[in-house]
């Protein structure tokens, strides 16, 4: 038992364990503790979603959650990881020009969602803008879906409870949740500075079994609309 | 007297001091909106194998502002890719203490309103000779936000420096007060615990506490702590990293496989002072 523990903490801190900006902290402020999941799996191998943290933390397992998509179709993570899906969540505004740039100037979701699409990755953008605020409510986002050429579901989140769940701050936001429904990967889709896209490697790294190599990166863009 | 003067055209060395990668903005009627930057110098020439300040800076239409290179929940850094020409040499970038915004209960941001101005030197080869132009330029990339709405913003600005004679003294530019206001932001070392001020108080006294950072300054009225990128998070920043009066305790994420290690910049008001401001750099023993 003991060495199926371990197997297990290997196994899921696998990818937890670098920071982008810095070699002496693994933690983002909202991840209050990393890389100790070793009550994250059961031990018939099961996921145990109850041991999610309240808040999303790398190297544990990530908040289940069921939202409805803009086309009114339910999306449930828990229902993804069952069917062996890796799962990238990425916050989304179609009103902030980070969000815009990245779908229209430089389109990177579309292209790392069209090299992975085919390799039981499955991307889900979520709005967790409070009704009023902005680019919130089903037919501005639905809109977008056309006009950004978005190929991938877009879910809402109206009362912000998955956005605060994984402590969502911009838009966009991107986490990487892998086939054990550990939370692998939270940050910033790219490093601005070298153009290392954290998202492309991260999914190649757990796609080939290997530890991420960078774990969390500060994100960037327009701030997530919460309600106040 | 610039009569005369032949401008150098070298080949612009990129001097990657925070290179735009792939610029985000989309193409727009105004590529530079609520943000007026110029390119500005501290004097108005460099005497040959002398070195200049030079700044940029960054006029912000209010109630818009623009964000620090620190820690912030959102927004995106100011970020500057500059050009000198081959025989020169730029420094680091420096920033002055950016300020608090809390736009709602969910986020804390470090950020520029009005006015910054990022400084930098830049040394000249005694090799160039006098008489001559230096083409120094910045690409410039940034988010400007207030409470609901976010901008990208981008472009370039240039700044054509003379080369003086060593006997010439450089007058100061008109913008010399820009200088001295971010320098009056920018950090300074810390004094050591021993060091005390005019007044025999100590300074600012700093220590580990059940794992907290006590930082105690005797008599400051306020505190403020503006975290490094690369520190380690501090609990509840919004609400402990300032403090009215002379204590503030600021509590790192703990993190089992790493020490506690907390940077960055610590302000302190005292009664009649304009602020201080100091680098912080703890490691929990």
């Amino acid at each position: 038992m003991k060495l199926l523990t371990a197997a297990l903490v290997l196994l899921v801190t696998a990818c937890s364990g670098t920071n982008a900006d810095t070699a002496t902290t693994d933690v983002d402020e909202n991840m209050n503790e990393v890389a100790y999941a070793s009550d994250a799996s059961s031990s018939s191998g099961t996921i145990n979603w109850a041991a999610a943290p309240s808040v999303a933390a790398v190297g544990q397992i990530a908040p289940d959650f069921t939202l409805t998509d803009v086309a009114g179709n339910q999306h449930s993570l828990s229902n993804y990881i069952a069917d062996g899906k890796t799962v990238v969540l990425e916050w989304f505004n179609p009103d902030c020009p980070v969000t815009q740039a990245y779908h229209k100037k430089a389109p990177v979701m579309k292209s790392i969602y069209g090299d992975f699409k085919d390799r039981d990755v499955v991307w889900l953008a979520v709005n967790s803008g409070a009704p009023g605020r902005q680019g919130t409510g089903t037919d501005r986002n639905n809109r977008a879906v056309t006009e950004f050429g978005i190929p991938y579901p877009v879910l809402m989140d109206s009362d912000g409870n998955v956005g605060h769940q994984y402590a969502a701050k911009t838009t966009p936001h991107r986490f990487v949740i892998d086939q054990s429904g550990v939370l692998q990967y939270a940050g910033g889709i790219e490093e601005r500075e070298s153009g290392t896209n954290y998202v492309r490697q991260a999914l190649a790294e757990i796609g080939k079994g290997q530890s991420c190599s960078v774990s969390w990166s500060k994100p960037f863009g327009c701030s997530v609309k919460y309600a106040d | 007297m610039r009569t005369g003067w032949n401008t150098i055209r070298l080949t612009l060395v990129l001097l990657c001091l925070s290179p735009i990668v792939t610029s985000l903005q989309e193409d727009m009627e105004d590529p530079s909106p609520h943000v007026e930057v110029t390119l500005v110098a501290e004097q108005n020439g460099v005497q040959e194998g002398g070195l200049i300040w030079l700044g940029v800076h960054l006029d912000i239409e209010d109630p818009w502002h623009l964000y620090w290179k620190g820690k912030s929940d959102t927004g995106m850094p100011i970020s500057l890719s500059l050009q000198s020409p081959e025989g020169t040499e730029l420094g680091e970038v420096l920033w002055p203490a950016p300020t608090r915004y809390t736009a709602s209960k969910n986020f804390l941001d470090h950020v520029y309103s009005k006015e910054v101005t990022l400084l930098f030197p830049m040394a000249v080869d005694p090799s160039l000779p006098p008489g001559t132009d230096l083409e120094v330029a910045v690409r410039h990339e940034w988010l400007v936000c207030q409470k609901e709405t976010c901008l990208l913003g981008s472009g370039t600005a240039s700044l054509s420096v003379p080369i003086l004679k060593k006997e010439e003294t450089p007058g100061w530019s008109e913008r010399v007060e820009w200088f001295r206001a971010t320098r009056a932001r920018l950090p300074q070392t810390m004094p050591s615990d021993s060091e005390r001020r005019e007044d025999g108080q100590a300074i600012l006294r700093r220590y580990w506490q059940n794992g907290d950072l006590v930082l105690h300054a005797p008599e400051a009225s306020q505190m403020v702590f503006y975290p490094h990128e690369r520190s380690t998070p501090v609990h509840d920043l919004k609400k402990n990293g300032f403090a009215r009066g002379d204590r503030m305790t600021l509590s790192p994420v703990h993190s089992p496989s790493v020490s506690a290690r907390l940077t960055g910049i610590i302000e302190i008001h005292w009664p009649d002072n304009p602020p201080f401001f100091y680098f912080l750099e703890e490691i929990k023993p």
